[in-house]
């Protein structure tokens, strides 16, 4: 028999919000909520399974309590989506860094009274034109 | 128990408890605790990340379902093919690498 839920989606205790996010908040964002979800239903399951000895608020603390701290779970998890993170930030780097180079070689630095920065190489063909 | 020991076995653990049917997370923490009489424990932060990580390996699927006794959805895990093959070697690994050690002692 399915039994109702005690406590509404909307009423869920600041703890476990806190703890969710705590696990959660390093994680890429499509994983985010899915991890975040998965762990919410768990904890849920946890809950009614103190809760009939304890108030509910007493049993979601119960909950957390089993689930161990956050933070060996954030490490856990960081590590298991490492790669896909490291990939994401090492290419907006080069990004930025060509968008950058791009931008430094369009413009014209002698009208602003600075030096080119074209290679030197090239300047000193130009200076051999008579 | 000694941590190295459990942190290299954390596969074969969960991979073993699945080899017996679907289970959902905490499904599999309490048959754990159980079946080693409270001698093997898998808090929060070793388990699921250890099934997402056995996921990503193609050793496990998952399928969202309600559970029993109602609340949201949970993601039940279910051994693949594969992962049943790495089960056997693992467990074949784990039986030589215990007889060789014994004849030491």
């Amino acid at each position: 028999m399915v039994t109702p839920d005690p406590l509404p989606e909307k009423a869920l205790p600041n703890e476990v919000q806190v703890y969710l996010q705590a696990v959660t908040r390093r994680l890429p964002g499509r994983v985010r909520s899915a991890v975040a979800a998965e762990l919410h239903a768990n904890l849920h399951q946890r809950m009614l399974d103190h809760s009939l000895g304890l108030s509910v608020a007493d049993a979601w603390a119960a909950a957390l309590r089993d689930f161990g701290p956050p933070q060996q779970a954030a490490q856990a998890f960081g590590q298991v989506y490492r790669w896909p993170q490291l990939l994401r930030t090492a290419l907006a780097a080069l990004l930025l860094g060509t968008a950058g180079y791009a931008a430094a070689r369009t413009l014209n630095w002698e009208a602003l009274g600075w030096r080119s920065a074209g290679p030197v190489q090239e300047t000193r063909q130009l200076n051999r034109v008579p | 128990m000694e941590p190295n020991l459990f942190k290299g076995n954390l596969d074969l653990i969960v991979l073993s408890v699945l080899s017996g049917g679907e289970r959902y997370g905490l499904e599999i923490g309490k048959e754990v605790d159980a079946r080693s009489g409270g001698y093997l424990t898998l808090n929060a932060g070793s388990l699921y990340p250890a099934l997402h990580r056995l996921e990503k390996q193609g050793w496990v699927v998952a399928e969202e379902k309600q559970p029993p006794r109602g609340g949201p959805s949970v993601r039940y895990y279910t051994l693949t093919p594969a992962g049943r093959s790495e089960l056997q070697r693992r467990r074949e690994a784990y039986r030589t690498f215990d007889e060789a050690l014994r004849t030491l002692w």
